[in-house]
């Protein structure tokens, strides 16, 4: 089943071109990873996704071109979590979860708009730090915030930019069990851009490698990534091992020699 | 009910002694009546001219402005004396109907000269820097205001004025006074501080406020040493007359001091008359605006003969005339002056802005072309000129010879 | 639904900042209720009231009336419009532009008004002749620096930065056009200029209380309406966007609107400094930044700075009357200066 059909996608920041030209489908309930160098155009794909920005080419979910939506429908169902958060002004988790409602909600919130904030609250485990100042917890607590956030949208789309990369190592895991737990529990389907290769590995169902602005392959990450993949997209050597599942961990050995 | 009979009443009788003689106009060249018989026929005109527009309003309904019922009841009351009429100096109409003597003079400067302080209740808080020539100041009820400061308009109004003087652009404008004057108040703006237009204000206040003998007074005074200054200002031919630099001084622009403010020849700014008046040229006559910043080392090119300088500070309250010695030290021993004649015949006159801005202008003025042309005006001496001012109009025993700040060098 | 919830919870986080505005609201009513009866015509409290009740249909004519109803009534009210109007300004533009320092004068709101005000001082010119000339050039100038400013600020794709920066050029702009009105003007119009400058209640009168009344009665709800979005946009324009907020249109009106509530205040009363910036901050320190609370918070805190300030300046040095600019900052400094070192934690 496929909930987002991406059409010969093609972006530009002033004159340099970003993304040319890319088109590939999202499956519903699945997870989409993202992956490629610093400046391959992650980010950005994931924000023409939403309307943060305006690309050329298509993007239908469920039938309807997204672009042509007004904004506040394509945020009632596409929640998004940034990579980093502008440093805003002191205020609980309670009330950044509750700006995810904004969409839902008139000028004052409804029981209802509570209730969501509560549940979301929960499901990230983070229902005991409602009242804290969302700028003196951790970083991995605070991404959890802004998971809930999005969450707190109600949307059918998740799309994440890199939410592992400022994480230590267990709240990558951590931040990782809830979203494939999120997307069993209940269908959601989710588009994140990834660096981490292994996380990638474990966690998606499908990977997309992106290099200069194209798709290099797209597919299960068993079949997609080889050492060949990883020198051409990455410009690494590295050796490949396999873990239980069959899925492979990537152990990066040197930079490759620049064959072009 | 019964009032308003009595006002018509005093209306018809009004309107029959209008009827019975035919108006001579009998009035100056700037529109003030001199004499008694002048008054009286003006009056006769200014009320005919308004009982005709209030009974064609109220009874006709052609609408257009005209006193009130109760205002041409007082002027048949004091008639053939009032009504009084003048244009002020913002060219607005005003209509006395009653003797003033409840005014509010947030514009102080002609009341001492006028011998109207009786007929004045309330003043600004600036006023009382005359305080020492003019005592009864001290017994005003002090409004505030002067200068850039607001005045307390509650205060003005707990006066119960029957008339407001200030300036015409000094101070708080219509939005503060006009605006919410209670009826039948009137805004009376002259300013008193510009030579030219010293004499036309006093004769319009002192007939305003029945004070034509002191204007006259005044004028007579004004008239003979302005006529005398000018009657030997006249023999001197072009090619003599004295080069000189104006400089402005105030505390506010003092650390610039290699910028010197300066007066064109600007229509409605003195300053630059003061040049002229003196018998002077003006080496600034060119500046295209009223007022400006020149460079100290054009002031050098110009080469003039004598620096007149004007300081915001000095008068009546200062000891003795050394606040104004330091304009004068510091135009001395300017480097860049060093070559010109003004510096090297030490040529530098300071005069303070009060000295200069006010009725005491023929006194200043009369300094000013001694200082330009020592031997034509060696018998007249400025400071008894002034003095004479003082004793005569404001009737202090103040010596401006050995108290305040005025001219320097003396 | 117990107390251990985090709905429980935040309803009573919530709760608070309601009795805060409750508060306010109260003390605004108490402080205006002093303040008609400050001033120096000597009347009894009793007798302000009377002729206020006596005279809402149909003022007196005594000098007691028209002290009431000419001259504090309309002081009192234009001090509660223009400090609600400044303080929602200032709340605002810092949401807007996401800047801790924005106020309405930031963006050379104040420097065009003075240029215009100038322009009509000192040579007269001005869009409309008659008494009304010097507030509506200080109007108009401000919409034409307003539009400037705009018009800018959309070739650089309308970011905050691209905002202020155009707010800066175009502040200087108007600064140096009126420093050389006063080179070339009279020391009599300069006066008068510095005398337009230096913010005042003393020229409030009916009908500028009633344009500034209606301009706020259409402004205010929808400022408020957008009190989400302001929240909104504090993280950032990207997760605004992904949250549903049209955030150039956002911008767009609430800078509009705010010009116009700014333009209409400062054009009757010259210019009043801190409501604007500081006023916000405090509030913020109060009641947290969720604008649903700090705006109408911002409102009332400005209202009433303005008049305790108002009744200051009057009674402090009478009957010299302070420029209320100072008093201003008199009070709230001192005020904000306690709040920010009890408070605990970072406040931006």
């Amino acid at each position: 089943m496929v909930k987002i059909i991406i059409q010969d996608l093609s972006f530009r920041y002033r004159s340099a071109p970003v993304l040319q030209g890319l088109s590939f489908n999202v499956g519903k309930g699945k997870i989409l990873g993202l992956l490629g160098p610093n400046g391959s155009g992650k980010s950005t794909l994931i924000k023409c996704i939403n309307q943060i920005l305006r690309p050329q080419g298509r993007v239908v979910m469920d039938g309807e071109e997204i672009h042509c939506m007004p904004i506040s429908d394509v945020a009632r169902r596409i929640g998004y979590v940034p990579q980093s958060e502008t440093m805003g002004m002191s205020m609980t988790v309670f009330d950044a979860v509750l700006m995810g409602r904004r969409v839902h909600m008139g000028w004052k919130p409804k029981k209802h708009d509570l209730e969501v904030v509560d549940r979301v609250l929960h499901e990230m485990k983070i229902a005991a730090l409602a009242m804290e100042d969302l700028w003196e917890l951790s970083g991995g607590q605070r991404q959890k915030v802004f998971i809930a956030r999005a969450l707190a949208q109600e949307p059918e789309v998740l799309l994440l930019d890199e939410p592992t990369s400022s994480l230590d190592l267990r709240h990558q895991l951590d931040t990782m069990e809830t979203v494939r737990s999120l997307v069993s529990r209940s269908g959601i389907s989710v588009v994140m851009a990834i660096h981490d290769i292994n996380l990638a590995a474990r966690y998606a169902d499908t990977v997309a490698m992106i290099r200069k602005g194209s798709i290099y392959g797209i597919g299960r990450p068993q079949d997609l990534f080889t050492p060949q993949a990883v020198r051409d997209v990455y410009g690494v050597e590295a050796t490949f091992l396999y873990d239980a599942t069959g899925n492979p961990v990537i152990v990066p050995v040197r930079a490759a020699e620049e064959t072009s | 009910m019964k009032k308003q009979t009595s006002s018509i009443a005093f209306l018809l009788a009004g309107l029959l002694c209008c009827c019975l003689v035919f108006p001579v106009a009998g009035i100056s060249s700037e529109g003030i009546p001199r004499t008694q018989d002048d008054i009286h026929d003006y009056a006769r005109t200014i009320l005919r001219t308004e009982i005709l527009n209030y009974s064609s309003d109220v009874y006709g309904g052609e609408r257009s402005a005209h006193l009130t019922a109760g205002q041409l009841a007082d002027a048949v009351r004091y008639y053939p004396e009032y009504p009084r009429r003048i244009t002020d100096s913002k060219n607005s109409t005003i209509t006395i109907v009653r003797p003033l003597n409840h005014i509010v003079a947030y514009n102080f400067h002609s009341m001492g000269a006028l011998n109207a302080t009786d007929l004045v209740v309330g003043v600004a808080n600036s006023a009382m820097q005359d305080a020492l020539v003019i005592p009864a100041v001290k017994g005003k009820v002090n409004i505030g205001g002067g200068g850039p400061y607001e005045p307390d308009f509650e205060k003005l109004l707990a006066c119960t004025p029957d008339a407001v003087l200030t300036y015409t652009e000094l101070g708080p404008g219509p939005e503060f006074f006009e605006k919410r004057m209670p009826e039948g108040v009137p805004v009376i703006r002259v300013d008193c501080i510009r030579p030219w237009s010293l004499v036309p204000e006093m004769n319009k206040l002192g007939y305003i406020m029945n004070r034509t003998e002191q204007s006259d007074a005044y004028e007579q005074w004004h008239s003979r040493w302005m006529d005398e200054i000018d009657r030997r200002l006249a023999t001197v031919p072009s090619e003599k007359r004295v080069r000189a630099f104006m400089d402005i001084w105030s505390t506010s622009f003092t650390d610039r001091s290699n910028e010197r403010r300066t007066a064109g020849g600007g229509q409605w700014y003195s300053y630059g008359r003061y040049i002229t008046d003196g018998g002077g040229v003006n080496v600034a006559e060119d500046l295209t605006s009223p007022q400006g910043t020149v460079d100290i080392e054009w002031v050098a090119r110009q080469n003039p003969d004598v620096i007149l300088g004007v300081m915001y500070d000095g008068s009546y309250e200062s000891p003795d005339s050394s606040v104004l010695k330091t304009q004068y030290d510091e135009l001395l021993s300017h480097p860049t002056l060093k070559e010109i004649p003004a510096i090297k015949n030490r040529r530098v006159y300071v005069l303070s802005y009060r000295y200069t801005n006010g009725l005491t202008y023929p006194a200043a003025r009369a300094q000013v072309a001694k200082w330009f042309y020592p031997e034509l005006f060696a018998d007249i001496d400025p400071a008894a000129i002034h003095q004479e001012y003082v004793t005569r109009f404001l009737g202090s025993s103040y010596d401006v010879t050995r108290q305040g700040a005025f001219s320097y060098p003396a | 639904m117990t107390q251990e919830t985090a709905t429980g919870k935040y309803i009573s986080f919530i709760q608070r900042k309601v009795i805060f505005l409750a508060v306010t609201t109260i003390a605004l009513f108490l402080v205006l209720g002093i303040a008609v009866t400050v001033g120096s015509y000597d009347m009894s409290i009793t007798d302000v009231y009377r002729i206020i009740a006596q005279g809402i249909m149909n003022p007196g004519e005594t000098t007691a009336d028209l002290v009431i109803w000419n001259v504090r009534l309309p002081r009192v009210c234009m001090g509660i419009l223009a400090g609600a109007g400044l303080g929602i300004c200032g709340a605002v533009l810092q949401a807007i532009l996401r800047n801790p320092l924005a106020s309405p004068f930031t963006l050379g709101i104040t420097s065009a008004a003075t240029f215009g005000a100038s322009l009509a001082i000192i040579l007269g010119v001005g869009m409309f002749g008659g008494s009304l000339i010097v507030v509506v050039n200080a109007f108009i100038f401000t919409a034409i620096a307003s539009f400037a400013i705009y018009a800018l600020a959309f070739t650089k794709k309308f970011t905050p930065g691209a905002i202020i920066m155009a707010g800066i050029a175009i502040s200087y702009l108007f600064g140096a056009l009126t420093s050389f009105l006063q080179y070339i003007g009279t020391a009599d119009a300069l006066q008068q200029v510095v005398f337009w400058t230096m913010g005042s209640l003393g020229r409030a009168n009916w009908f500028a209380i009633q344009v500034v009344a209606a301009i706020l009665a259409v402004t205010l709800p929808v400022l408020l309406w957008y009190s989400m979005d302001l929240n909104v946009m504090g993280s950032g324009d990207e997760a605004a966007k992904s949250m549903g907020v049209d955030v150039d249109r956002v911008r767009i009106i609430t800078l509009v609107l705010t010009s116009l509530i700014t333009a209409g205040i400062i054009c009757f009363t010259g210019t009043i400094g801190f409501i604007g910036l500081v006023g916000p901050h405090m509030c913020r320190m109060i009641v947290g930044p969720d604008h649903r609370f700090l705006l109408p918070a911002s409102a009332l805190m400005g209202a009433l700075i303005l008049l305790c300030a108002d009744i200051a300046s009057r009674t402090l040095f009478a009957p010299q009357v302070i420029p209320i600019g100072i008093m201003t900052s008199f009070i709230g400094v001192p005020f904000f200066i306690y709040l920010f070192v009890k408070r605990r934690g970072m406040y931006w």
